[in-house]
């Protein structure tokens, strides 16, 4: 997530699920499992799409879409 | 500041999520750079043998093509090994750890430059040391003790290694 979040950083999420896209979300990946990113297409149904901040990130396809089952916290904060 | 803050309340009670931004492998040793070093040396003595000879055959001289050739190799080798370890293990605690990390990892940069240029053995000894003192800095980072011992095989020069316990 460089250069928007580093290793080590903290961030603060909310409960609500508010999804919008360039947003930052956590989420609970099955493949990929506790991983923070970035929101960018959220489709009729509620499942989103995310992507990372450059290109050394697994891509959004690798990522798939995701079901807002997964979705732990919106990011509201983050301390750097 | 805020950082410091939570970091200091953290003590791993929060939750960690990851960015997948790299291959998280957190594999890293500066053996590979170590022997890369002493590679370039033992290539030196034996572009020395060659210089003994009064006149060059053709086998010869194919050699001394191939030895030029792993030479140039093995000096990218640590600068690539060295770079990996400094630009993705080391991160603010390592830098405050070891202070003078840059200015090692530049200097093993320039100074295997020199050993592509040149093929003097001091050169490549020089290039030990400071392979040397980039690992002795890498294994205090990661709390382990380190000693001296010379490596078992040409060109038997003196190499720093981390005394693992079982």
């Amino acid at each position: 997530m460089e250069p928007h979040l580093s290793d080590g950083d903290y961030v603060i999420t909310t409960g609500l699920k508010h999804l919008t896209p360039g947003c930052i979300v956590v989420i609970r990946h099955p493949e990929y499992q506790v991983m923070i990113k970035r929101v960018i297409e959220i489709r009729e149904q509620g499942e989103f799409l995310l992507a990372g901040e450059n290109n050394l990130s697994i891509t959004s396809e690798q990522i798939g879409w995701c079901s807002r089952e997964w979705l732990l916290g919106v990011v509201l904060i983050t301390f750097r | 500041m805020l950082k410091k803050l939570v970091q200091f309340f953290d003590q791993g009670r929060i939750p960690a999520a990851s960015a997948h931004c790299d291959i998280p492998c957190k594999i890293y040793d500066p053996a590979t750079a170590q022997i890369a070093a002493l590679t370039i040396i033992r290539l030196m003595d034996l572009i020395q043998e060659l210089d003994g000879k009064e006149q060059l055959t053709l086998a010869d001289q194919a050699q001394l093509a191939r030895l030029v050739a792993q030479k140039e190799e093995h000096a990218l080798k640590v600068k690539e090994e060295v770079r990996i370890i400094w630009g993705d293990y080391f991160k603010q605690p390592q830098f405050e750890q070891i202070p003078s990390a840059h200015e090692l990892t530049h200097s093993i940069m320039l100074q295997a430059s020199k050993c592509k240029q040149q093929i003097t053995r001091a050169e490549g000894e020089a290039l030990l040391t400071l392979v040397n003192e980039f690992a002795e800095a890498f294994w205090l980072t990661k709390g382990v003790s380190t000693f001296k011992a010379t490596c078992p095989y040409p060109p038997a020069e003196t190499v720093v290694y981390p005394a693992l316990a079982e």
